[in-house]
């Protein structure tokens, strides 16, 4: 299982704030592309995903137990 | 049936065991003998040191007096009445305008109250006799050892415990200790189990191992302090083992057992407790290597089931053993001492337990860095041998990273150290740890910026600054009736860590504390804090700086407005979107 987290807009959109994921492995760009597709969210290239609460490059294999955040530009301070 | 054990944390563990020490009686050994052993009362001084008052040179003893009005251009001239080696005194009293050859230790003569060095005057010839002449005045008490200046009398020189070193046999002699009141060392039996164990001299066979565990606990229990008996391997039998253990613990102060402490169908040692109607104090501790040991306790005596594991073994007795054996002795300190040190390489093993890692304490650069000896599994023997250390590496941790703080604690140390101490998790490393994570905060509740500028106010900041930032109601035209923040709480505490680590690097001694708050707010209310110290103004107002430009990079933490017509979630307010790579610049790219 791999825990999924959105956050603000992405949040909404989806209308969940994590999912859990039935999957064994994947890169960080096939989680995004899954993700885009199931929940036909509108703006994905500004979003960043963190694996294990640090930042992520696409490439980057999530693997079962990860705990992965998908981090929409922020606004904080 | 295999029967379930509940483990209980080592310190309980070790308090528990601790309740049935005794200490031992005392015997008096001639001070030849004594070396190595622990004293049975405190060694006190019978007299004062020095004996007498004396010179510490080589010179002359006068009369102060005599030279009050020496100087360069009006020497005066003493006559040399007389000569004292060491050893000797000189009989009768000095006189006025007299002086009397002394060497150093020897007994200043009546008469005289100063020494002056033989460099420091002129030896000359008075009227034929020999006479010196000085330039300079001396003031009573001039280089003089006084009586007692070193030791007064009854002062407490070693307290009882403390293990006899050459150093204490020179105090012991000095004070007059022919015979020496010393602890009566514990007998500590030692009895193996297994049928897998061969004896040292037999050959190897499958399936067999040689019985080091044995020999191991005889020298563990000298290093300690006290006398190993070996009274061989249990039976195979129940009843034949059953009566091997009542006949040991009549025979010993302590019995120790090897192996036979598991939840396997050949260990008796649980049986054998229950049969002798033994107190189980307990049978799982919560540590890696050795969580099944075990210690009961029968008319106040104990017996220490230690695993058959030679590591797990080694780790028992000087856990559990260990400091019984020092109490004994009267040590006042009977636990073994424990430092800090930097962990030299990773150890990424998750840790459910507290775990003791077999390890080499070395010094680098004036630092003590703790690096694990080799495999660390609790059959291996190899590690054994180069270990100096437990690295103690508490559980409830991912896995140990080179360069963090750990506990050691030392093996070959004579010092020891108090319950108190051995149990506290680290005073210092706790403090830092808590206030580090106080430092940053996200929060649902209202910012308070002053609690945040008295925790960073330090003697050595010459500057604060603290920086509030606050709802405001007009943006570019537009009226925001109020905000929601969310954060991705544990990533976001993570961030703000690192801006404080960078604005270390950056800025030499700058210390920040920041609070986000996240929820509603409302107009005017503070939504982020930064306060900065630094011994220098100018580092902490760069320093304040660099933070919220941070925050706005890094930290996962979302602004939702509230305006009169409409809501919307914004993002990257410093109009870098979007991320070329999906991510945000970070530190060593900035």
């Amino acid at each position: 299982m791999i825990q999924v987290l959105f956050f603000a807009h992405l949040q909404d959109e989806i209308g969940e704030n994590q999912v859990a994921m039935d999957i064994d492995s994947l890169t960080v760009k096939e989680l995004k592309e899954r993700i885009r597709e199931t929940y036909a969210v509108s703006q994905m290239d500004s979003t960043m995903v963190s694996v294990n609460e640090e930042f992520a490059k696409d490439e980057q294999l999530i693997q079962r137990g990860d705990e992965v955040a998908f981090i929409p530009p922020i606004s904080g301070g | 049936m295999v029967e379930r054990r509940k483990p209980i944390p080592v310190n309980e563990a070790i308090e528990r065991v601790m309740q049935y020490s005794h200490i031992g009686k005392t015997e008096f050994l001639p001070i030849e003998e004594a070396y190595g052993r622990f004293l049975a009362e405190d060694l006190i001084a019978d007299h004062d040191v020095p004996f007498f008052d004396r010179s510490p040179y080589d010179g002359f003893a006068i009369r102060a007096e005599d030279t009050a009005n020496a100087s360069r251009e009006e020497p005066v001239t003493l006559n040399v009445v007389g000569e004292i080696g060491a050893g000797s005194v000189f009989e009768g009293t000095v006189k006025a305008n007299e002086a009397v050859r002394i060497m150093t230790g020897a007994a200043i003569p009546e008469g005289c109250n100063a020494v002056c060095m033989l460099e420091l005057v002129e030896e000359i010839e008075n009227g034929g006799k020999p006479a010196i002449r000085t330039k300079r005045s001396y003031e009573a008490g001039d280089n003089i050892s006084f009586k007692g200046e070193d030791t007064k009398k009854g002062s407490v020189l070693a307290e009882k415990g403390t293990r006899i070193n050459p150093g204490i046999v020179a105090l012991l002699a000095t004070f007059g200790y022919k015979e020496v009141p010393v602890s009566t060392k514990p007998t500590v039996g030692i009895i193996s189990t297994g049928s897998e164990l061969l004896e040292i001299d037999e050959p190897l066979q499958p399936g067999k191992i040689r019985n080091s565990n044995a020999y191991m606990i005889r020298a563990q229990v000298e290093r300690a302090g006290g006398v190993p008996i070996y009274l061989g391997q249990f039976s195979d039998d129940f009843d034949t083992c059953y009566q091997q253990v009542i006949q040991a613990i009549d025979q010993v102060d302590f019995l120790v057992t090897t192996g036979g402490v598991s939840v396997g169908d050949y260990d008796y040692l649980p049986a054998i407790y229950e049969k002798m109607n033994a107190n189980v104090l307990f049978n799982k501790v919560g540590m890696r290597p050795g969580s099944v040991t075990t210690v009961a306790e029968k008319d106040g005596k104990l017996l220490f089931g230690l695993s058959g594991n030679p590591s797990a073994c080694y780790v028992g007795f000087e856990l559990f053993l260990r400091p019984i054996i020092r109490a004994y002795l009267h040590h006042p300190k009977p636990y073994i001492r424990k430092e800090q040190a930097v962990l030299g390489t990773d150890f990424s093993k998750p840790n459910p337990f507290d775990r003791f890692v077999r390890g080499q304490l070395r010094v680098e650069s004036g630092k003590l860095v703790a690096e694990p000896a080799g495999l660390d599994k609790s059959n291996v023997v190899s590690s054994l041998g180069p270990a100096n250390v437990l690295i103690l590496l508490p559980k409830g941790t991912r896995g140990y990273e080179a360069g963090m703080e750990v506990n050691c604690l030392l093996l070959e140390d004579e010092e020891g150290t108090d319950f108190q101490t051995f149990t506290e998790p680290d005073p210092k490393k706790q403090k830092t740890r808590e206030s580090s994570t106080d430092l940053f905060q996200i929060t649902e509740e209202p910012i308070d910026l002053q609690p945040m500028i008295d925790r960073l106010t330090r003697r050595e900041a010459g500057a604060v600054v603290a920086f509030e930032g606050i709802v405001r109601e007009w943006t570019k035209g537009k009226r925001t009736l109020f905000l929601e923040y969310q954060a991705y709480k544990p990533m976001a505490l993570k961030m703000l860590q690192t801006i404080g680590d960078e604005i270390r690097e950056r800025w030499p001694d700058t210390v920040v504390a920041i609070t986000h708050r996240i929820g509603r707010l409302e107009i005017s209310d503070i939504a982020v804090a930064i306060v900065v110290t630094s011994p220098h103004r100018k580092a902490a107002y760069e320093a304040n700086q660099y933070a919220i430009d941070r925050i706005k990079q890094i930290v996962p933490i979302w602004k939702k407005e509230h305006w009169e017509n409409g809501e919307e979630w914004l993002g990257d307010q410093l109009e870098n979107v979007p991320y070329p790579d999906g991510k945000p610049t970070l530190k060593e790219e900035v």
